[in-house]
């Protein structure tokens, strides 16, 4: 009953501190809209950077060598620049513009034009034995890239023998390759070309680019600004006693326990809403998605809620001053958010980072969002035990903080 | 009826003794006065009565009570109004008292009674509704006063509940103190101000570095029907100075010149202080030195505690 009192009056007053209310709502919020436009710039710059940059030099200008670049261009994971200066392109190679460069000499379409079909079936062994220097094609690697010399090299010789088995086939015996022409288009029937290709402007579970970033960037604030509720329990509390009030309070008729419920029930009810609020807005303003499981959400932010308000307990009881609180809360809050991986994804963390980011709460709240907003098929046992693990920490934190409550003076 | 008992109190903090054996006793419609300077162990002693500090050694009881088990029933009968303010300012002065009454369970249409008449009584009716924050100095040490009282507490501690007032408030809060002892209620009063520990407490106990100095009714410590004689005089050299000391309780030089005093006790006579006096007129004319001014001062509790506790500055 008296605990309700204190939560009521801290209620009260954390509804008219406008300061408190910014800080945890709509900092936030700007901060996601902030990282959200940069991030987003930053994700669809790396989708570009995913495809390998591949600059060709084709001297042959003939049609043999056109089919051939046009070919290897159907690659989604390539990104092809025609030069038409060797030099030029050679300098961008060095300068990590592009990362393979890929020379069709002038010869490209004569060679061809040499091959016999048993070439073109054993190319170990005739005139394909040197495979693309025998087809007067030269592959470069830049000094980022090394390997990929090598992928492009046997990709684009796989393609040239895809390009000009045909020609080869019905030079060498015409009936023969009208026979397979008609045989495979029987086979084909009436297909439609592209049924099978993916739509381009799709990328993870069949969400854009920008709603990738938020569903990245929303949880993670949301874990990293909740617990600066760390900072204001702390604040509470040093209010309460520089007020002179906790004096009061502590002779009055309510228990240590009593007073302790009353003073943290307020801000795991803030921290609630505040969560709550920030996925919203994530959802209306971002069309961020809340996953195919959105109320398996709802334990993940009580629990993390309730682990975030247990640690500004612990830390609220072990600071003295509003200078400790800025300094030591802070640090910890942004320490802790480091680790976590709230400020980049934790897949992009060394492995041996993402192991100790296990030791904070806002990790295993990660992963559990991680679950629930990023997976086509979220694990929930995971989600269950991501939730076990915060009630696990909001205990220990709660039990330290309880243990230090008791001695307050 | 007696309220409050404290026997051989100590307290230390490290190797500094705050409270060192204090031992007195409250009766209910009482003002017992605490005066001592500042480090005397007042507010450690507030402290200890209220339960917010734990004494090494000795014992209090308040009603049969000790503050240090947290007794429900010691606790509802124990308001105490603090040094600092212990009021919220973003609350205003009507949802302070709401909130602290309901702490102490008083609810319903009793409580609103109470806030009216505290409100009314502390002169902050007209500002039921303002935040706290908006208020002046002497409001606020009102309020502070008045959330201590909304449960009806029999037995109040206050410790230096003026300090930093304006007179007109300072007067408020006194009157409400009387009214306090006047309906039974039993009150420890810590304060700096002689007169008003002189004004209005029954008993007074002077502490000095934790230590009991005097304690009794102000008529045990001070007699206040005799006054002491100041003879001013123009600067004199060092022989009459001499002379003086024989003939006068204390000679002091100042820039000025000399300040004699001939102090009038209990004990002594009228007609041996008129003749101290006029010895020390007598060898002033033989001197040649100007008499400035004779005053009369009578004793207080001022000059008790200037005497007990010394005229060097503390910390």
């Amino acid at each position: 009953m008296h605990a309700w009192q204190i939560t009521k009056k801290d209620v009260r007053l954390l509804l008219r501190d406008r300061r408190t209310m910014f800080v945890l709502v709509a900092l936030p919020l700007l901060f996601i809209t902030i990282l959200g436009f940069s991030a987003g710039q930053l994700f669809s710059e790396k989708e570009k950077a995913k495809k390998m940059r591949l600059g060709v030099v084709n001297d042959d200008t003939s049609e043999q060598s056109e089919t051939l670049i046009s070919e290897v261009a159907k690659i989604q994971a390539l990104e092809i620049t025609p030069f038409t200066d060797r030099q030029r392109a050679s300098e961008l190679l060095a300068d990590g513009k592009i990362e393979v460069l890929v020379l069709i000499g002038e010869h490209y379409h004569e060679r061809v034009d040499d091959l016999e079909f048993g070439d073109v079936l054993y190319p170990e062994r005739g005139k394909l034995k040197s495979q693309l220097q025998n087809l007067d094609i030269e592959v470069r690697a830049g000094p980022f890239l090394l390997n990929a010399g090598e992928i492009a090299e046997a990709l684009v010789f796989a393609f040239a023998i895809k390009t000009i088995a045909r020609d080869v086939l019905d030079r060498t015996d015409h009936a023969y390759a009208e026979k397979l022409f008609l045989r495979f288009k029987r086979l084909a029937g009436d297909q439609p070309e592209n049924e099978q290709q993916p739509a381009k402007a799709e990328s993870v579970a069949g969400k854009s680019h920008s709603q990738v970033v938020y569903q990245f960037l929303v949880p993670s604030y949301t874990v990293m600004f909740v617990f600066f509720i760390v900072s204001f329990m702390a604040r509470s509390l040093i209010g309460e006693r520089d007020a002179g009030t906790l004096g009061r309070l502590l002779i009055a008729p309510i228990t240590r326990s009593g007073l302790m419920i009353g003073k943290t029930v307020p801000f795991v009810l803030m921290s609630l809403v505040q969560t709550m609020l920030l996925f919203l807005a994530g959802k209306l303003l971002f069309q961020m998605s809340w996953g195919d499981y959105p109320w398996m959400l709802l334990p993940v932010m009580v629990c993390t809620s309730l682990a975030a308000t247990a640690l500004g307990l612990l830390v609220a009881t072990a600071v003295r001053t509003e200078s400790q609180v800025t300094a030591y809360a802070t640090f910890l809050v942004l320490t802790l958010a480091g680790l976590s991986g709230c400020l980049m994804p934790r897949s992009w963390q060394p492995e041996l980072m993402q192991n100790v980011g296990l030791a904070t709460p806002h990790a295993w709240a990660l992963i559990a969002y991680d679950h629930l907003l990023n997976r086509d098929f979220p694990n929930l046992p995971v989600v269950w035990q991501c939730c076990g693990m915060l009630l696990a920490f909001a205990a220990g934190f709660f039990a330290l903080g309880w243990l230090r409550f008791r001695k307050l003076e | 009826m007696r309220l409050l008992e404290a026997a051989n109190l100590r307290k230390s903090f490290g190797t500094t003794v705050a409270v060192d054996g204090l031992s007195f006793f409250v009766d209910a419609g009482e003002i017992f006065g605490l005066v001592g300077p500042n480090g005397a162990g007042k507010s450690t002693t507030m402290m200890m009565l209220a339960g917010l500090k734990q004494a090494d050694s000795g014992t209090v009881t308040i009603a049969g009570h000790s503050p240090s088990q947290r007794n429900h029933e010691l606790q509802m009968m124990l308001g105490v109004v603090p040094q600092d303010l212990a009021i919220y300012g973003d609350l205003t002065a009507a949802e302070n008292l709401d909130f602290f009454g309901r702490i102490y369970g008083v609810q319903g249409p009793e409580l609103d009674r109470r806030i009216s008449r505290i409100l009314k009584e502390t002169g902050l009716e007209s500002h039921a509704d303002q935040y706290v924050h908006e208020f002046s100095g002497g409001m606020k040490r009102r309020l502070n006063f008045g959330v201590a009282l909304v449960h009806d507490p029999r037995f109040v501690i206050l410790d230096e509940p003026t300090v930093g007032v304006d007179p007109q408030s300072r007067f408020h809060i006194l009157d409400l103190i009387r009214h306090l002892a006047a309906d039974g209620v039993g009150v420890i009063y810590a304060s700096h101000y002689m007169e008003e520990v002189e004004a209005m407490c029954h008993r007074v106990a002077i502490v000095d570095k934790g230590r009991m100095l005097a304690c009794g009714t102000l008529d045990e410590l001070v007699d206040r029907s005799h006054a002491d004689l100041y003879v001013r005089t123009a600067k004199a050299g060092p022989e009459i100075q001499k002379q003086l000391t024989s003939l006068a309780d204390s000679v002091e030089a100042t820039e000025d010149g000399l300040v004699i005093i001939v102090k009038r006790e209990r004990k002594t006579s009228p007609g041996e202080v008129s003749g101290r006096l006029e010895a020390v007129l007598h060898a002033l004319r033989e001197a040649g030195v100007d008499l400035l001014s004779i005053e009369t001062r009578e004793h207080n509790l001022e000059r008790l505690f200037i005497e007990l506790t010394g005229r060097g500055l503390r910390d």
